[in-house]
């Protein structure tokens, strides 16, 4: 390791522990004095940085998160009634099991893996690695500028979880083999908008980000779009 | 339940102090700050299942607040380029306001956004290379690159001033 790249490590990483480096500075006074600067500015940039935490903040956290969920204490009448609900709650559930929306975890996957929504900076994966995931599923497309794709798991199921990027806008695109919704549900949490809906391969959920109004726009024809770029593989 | 709720203490104890710094560093408000930490908190508690390695609570935590802050910019449809801390100095008590310790956080205000965050995520907390790309989803190696240059420029700028206070 030479100067220049030793100065170049400590400016992006100070605290890097790396064996050639050491052993460069060991052997040179201008970098040793370079790593000390370093040093002496990132512990600066730590005072400059630093600003009080108001008093209790993390007891108005608990209070806000408890006062947003009120609990109240069950009583007799209120046993029953929870009673008499959760049978009826049963009854129309397993009715209607087939078209559980399915929204919520798939939104609890997106928001847990927001980064793969997001990046400006995200370049389209080779069709191999895309056709690596849709394999798993027996599906097959044609579909360009895909950014990510990958085999998550959704509510202890696997789904294939692809971002693609269209003009300037965003989707993400899940197909759900698991479930057979038996029509199109809407999905709106302030958050994200889009779709789940029934398709040959169990479910195809199209999703935006509720802020870019242009891609939300468009969800309609996209929607139609994907729903048919994506196809059961031939004798599957 | 009681496990969901003690765990979400333990979130809220260990990183609320950490959050709300952030939050300061990207907004510059006292009470926008705390706003920005209690959405992340009460987002956070909707979707705990969610995270399933709790090692990973903290880039999980700052990806969330950071995105908070970009609604918050668009619902007031602000470029995030717009973000000045300008209130700073009205707030100046809750700094240390040593002469050397004004003029680097001066310096530190002038930095663009996109060099000022990873450097409050890796000087204030200790987040590594690897940590900061998965929480801004950028290569590794830009990450490498903004703080690289976020030092340089500092450097430059606190250069520049001593020059400017030896002439005076």
């Amino acid at each position: 390791m030479n100067c220049l790249e030793f100065r170049q490590l400590k400016l992006c990483d100070p605290n890097t522990e790396d064996a050639e480096a050491n052993r460069h500075r060991d052997v040179c006074i201008a970098c040793t004095q370079f790593e000390q600067e370093i040093s002496g500015l990132d512990k600066s940039i730590h005072q400059a940085l630093s600003v009080a935490v108001p008093e209790g903040l993390a007891a108005r956290i608990l209070l806000n998160r408890s006062l947003k969920q009120p609990q109240r204490k069950p009583t007799r009448w209120l046993w029953l009634s929870m009673a008499a609900s959760f049978f009826a709650i049963v009854s129309v559930s397993y009715q209607f099991y087939q078209d559980t929306p399915l929204a919520e975890p798939v939104l609890a996957h997106i928001n847990h893996k927001p980064h793969e929504f997001y990046g400006a900076e995200h370049r389209a994966i080779g069709n191999e690695q895309l056709q690596s995931v849709l394999d798993r599923f027996g599906i097959e497309t044609n579909i360009e500028n895909v950014v990510y794709a990958a085999v998550c798991p959704v509510d202890g199921d696997e789904v294939a979880h692809i971002v693609i990027k269209d003009g300037k806008d965003q989707y993400t695109v899940m197909l759900l083999p698991q479930y057979s919704p038996t029509k199109t549900y809407d999905i709106d949490d302030g958050m994200w908008r889009g779709y789940i809906s029934p398709h040959p391969a169990g479910a195809i959920a199209v999703i935006a980000d509720s802020n870019h109004t242009h891609a939300v726009a468009r969800l309609k024809e996209v929607k139609g779009k994907y729903w048919s770029a994506f196809n059961l593989v031939a004798g599957i | 339940m009681k496990d969901k709720e003690v765990f979400y203490a333990n979130l809220v104890e260990a990183y609320s102090g950490w959050l709300y710094r952030y939050a300061y560093w990207l907004c510059g408000e006292k009470a926008t700050s705390e706003d920005l930490v209690q959405e992340t908190y009460l987002r956070a508690w909707r979707f705990l299942g969610s995270l399933k390695d709790e090692k990973s609570a903290k880039s999980w935590l700052t990806t969330i607040l950071r995105r908070e802050n970009a609604r918050r910019f668009e619902r007031k449809q602000l470029e995030y380029s717009d973000v000045e801390l300008d209130t700073l100095p009205s707030e100046r008590e809750d700094f240390d306001t040593r002469p050397e310790i004004l003029a680097l956080r001066n310096a530190l205000r002038l930095l663009p956004v996109k060099y000022r965050e990873p450097l409050v995520l890796q000087v204030l907390e200790g987040f590594n290379l690897q940590e900061i790309a998965g929480i801004f989803d950028i290569p590794r190696n830009t990450v490498a690159t903004r703080l690289h240059r976020a030092r340089q420029k500092l450097r430059k700028q606190l250069e520049g001033e001593e020059e400017l206070q030896s002439k005076k």
